[in-house]
């Protein structure tokens, strides 16, 4: 679409009214899953398409959330590289299935609700998980808990029961489930056969439910993250499930991006999204890269302002005098004690502005804390000193410490070059992107690391919801 | 670098190569994302919901046979709303649906109403179009084509579909009063 457009006012009136008068052709919704399969398999069905709103969210859902998230609150230590999810290649119930038997490999994953995905379909944050012997309904704010023990009774249906008291549920309360897989076995209907013993846990299971590829399966319930373990994604697309950089709280898929080998989601929550590249074998050389996006950030206030206490425990705080845009910001970032800056070069991302700049720490920054003799010391100082962060961003909540052990916000220390992107989303929201080395030992290649992960920001795609 | 880069045409491709392999998903995915412009133009080349419904639903399946010859991802969407056009055109033809639209006489609300008037002069305006410009219009104002996507789709060349574009219009400014 490289021709010139035409200024002329009546074009200009034509367009939106050529849309207008379409508009009742798009009134009727359709089922993209049933047009797709109809359309492939060669099943005329004439009309026999059209949209059920529960499909509807499902199937959109299954799109927007090709490898959905849940909320990971813990951080699993980094060399425990994650399985594959199980691959589910086949929506049929597993023949091996019988009365009292294992659960369908199909089913042995996190799945989570649909997210809303227009206006009037609504989904819950919910999130369950089904292991071999165990069913988990991850506690979520105002959601019924519940941990049945699980077996497959039919070839496709389950029965639960209650291992201990939970809300709403009492140990010993029994029920059965009708399960079922569409697509390429992502999306998963639950039915209640009969009444459930225990009320609640039928309300929070019966539905739809989109297979989440972020939490471990068949993992033991030890109190960890919901969902499990982050596992390695597969190359492919997928898209974020609870990052937020468009401000439409509730509202997944906001990203998309595509992964080579080797990445794993550490941290999908409203503020933030963490992506981190781990070498795949012991003593490869694959670099160790970390791709953190913040939503919303503020300034991280310096050492000079209210963050005075930088050897201690307390939070950073925001600099209040620091705009939220992506220029206030890199203008503020620049002009920070302590760091260098390569010179700012324009970026566009999906079509969204901003900026991109390299940042070090400064030869000459030596500002640090006294610390026990024997640790990293600053030359030319007399006390026992390690080397203070520079800190630069924060993520929206950081000072809340609500974050947990997640990052909280971006710092630049010594051996640790960072490549920033700032882009504005429009209606004044910004997002940043890091790209950071941890592995001081491997600083000297940060520029081929920045270079191996660009492929995965050139593919981030960003879809903003409806309000 | 990142700069100037479109991130569209990677995942694009990857999702192409799923629906042909016969992902039911990925195909869905498409249907998805072109639904409404497929839909649109149809409805706006033979005027009525019911045949603009069925023309995209035989576009669809077309395009689940043909989708394999599509090389470049970056087509799809001129390819897609073509085929809905074409059979929009044919399927209109064969029933001989389309009739000039006339104001709705039993809601007086409507008679006063100018925005209303517009619209169903813009209506009949285009009822007197041929199918074929009818579709080089959708193309140009609900795909948002420049005329070498659109001559490209339509098997005619860049410049023919400029004049015609240009005649078009001022046809239509005059049909419809507007200077």
């Amino acid at each position: 679409m490289t021709e010139p457009r035409s200024t002329d006012a009546f074009e200009a009136r034509l367009g939106p009214r050529l849309v207008a008068f379409t508009d009742p052709a798009i009134v009727r919704r359709i089922d993209p899953l049933e047009v797709s399969r109809t359309s492939l398999g060669a099943r005329p069905q004439r009309h026999a398409w059209r949209l059920s709103a529960r499909w509807g969210a499902a199937i959109a859902a299954s799109v927007l959330i090709v490898a959905a998230g849940v909320v990971i609150l813990g951080r699993p230590a980094d060399s425990d590289i994650g399985t594959f999810p199980t691959p589910s290649t086949s929506a049929t119930p597993s023949p091996a299935a019988s009365s009292g038997g294992p659960i369908p490999v199909a089913l042995l994953h996190p799945w989570q609700r649909p997210y809303a995905v227009a206006p009037d379909i609504l989904g819950g944050p919910e999130v369950i998980r089904l292991t071999s012997g165990l069913l988990e309904l991850v506690p979520t704010p105002g959601a019924a808990e519940s941990r049945s023990a699980i077996v497959a009774t039919s070839d496709d249906t389950l029965e639960v029961t209650a291992t201990g008291e939970t809300a709403g549920c009492a140990a010993g309360d029994t029920g059965a489930y009708r399960w079922s897989l569409e697509g390429s076995g992502t999306v998963m209907t639950l039915s209640a056969i009969g009444a459930d013993g225990c009320a609640a846990r039928e309300a929070a299971l019966t539905g739809v439910w989109v297979r989440s590829n972020i939490g471990g399966v068949d993992q033991p319930s030890n109190g960890g993250p919901p969902g499990g373990d982050p596992v390695t994604l597969r190359p492919g697309t997928y898209s974020t499930s609870a990052f937020d950089p468009f401000g439409v709280a509730g509202a997944s898929g906001q990203v998309r991006y595509t992964v080579p080998e080797g990445w794993k989601p550490k941290d999908d929550r409203p503020e933030s999204f963490t992506l981190h590249q781990l070498p795949m074998e012991p003593g490869s050389d694959a670099i160790d890269t970390v791709l953190v996006l913040l939503a919303r950030p503020r300034m991280s206030a310096d050492f000079r302002h209210d963050f005075q206490d930088v050897c201690g425990e307390d939070l950073p705080q925001p600099m209040a005098d620091v705009g939220g845009a992506a220029e206030d910001l890199l203008e503020a970032i620049q002009a920070r004690p302590g760091l260098t800056s390569a010179a700012p070069e324009p970026v566009t991302i999906d079509g969204y502005q901003g900026w991109s700049v390299d940042l070090r720490l400064a030869a000459d920054w030596n500002n640090g804390c006294s610390v026990a003799p024997g640790t990293m010391q600053v030359p030319g100082t007399a006390a026992p000193t390690r080397i203070v962060n520079v800190p630069i961003l924060l993520a929206e909540n950081a000072e809340l410490g609500v974050l947990g052990p997640q990052p909280q916000g971006v710092e630049i220390g010594p051996d640790h070059p960072l490549r920033l992107i700032l882009l504005d989303l429009g209606e004044g929201q910004t997002l940043a992107i890091a790209i950071h080395v941890p592995d001081p030992a491997q600083a000297s290649r940060y520029f081929e690391a920045v270079a191996q992960v660009t492929s995965v920001i050139e593919s981030f795609e960003f879809h903003k919801p409806s309000p | 670098m990142i700069e100037g880069v479109i991130t569209d045409a990677e995942p694009q491709r990857s999702i192409l190569e799923r629906a042909i392999s016969g992902d039911e998903v990925a195909f869905a995915h498409i249907v998805a994302e072109h639904h409404a412009d497929m839909a649109r133009l149809a409805y706006l080349v033979c005027g009525d919901i019911d045949t603009a419904e069925e023309a995209e639903q035989a576009a669809w399946a077309i395009a689940a046979q043909r989708l394999k010859d599509l090389r470049d991802p970056e087509r799809l969407r001129p390819w897609l709303m073509s085929i809905a056009a074409n059979e929009a055109r044919q399927i209109g033809r064969s029933r001989r649906r389309r009739r000039i639209r006339e104001l709705a006489v039993t809601d007086r609300n409507q008679l006063g109403d100018p925005d209303r008037a517009a619209f169903i002069d813009l209506a009949n305006a285009l009822d007197r179009l041929d199918p074929k410009d009818r579709t080089i219009i959708g193309m140009r104002f609900i795909g948002g084509f420049d005329s070498a996507e659109i001559g490209r789709a339509m098997g005619m060349s860049a410049s023919g579909i400029r004049v015609r574009i240009h005649r078009l219009l001022a046809r239509l400014r005059e049909e419809l009063g507007d200077d």
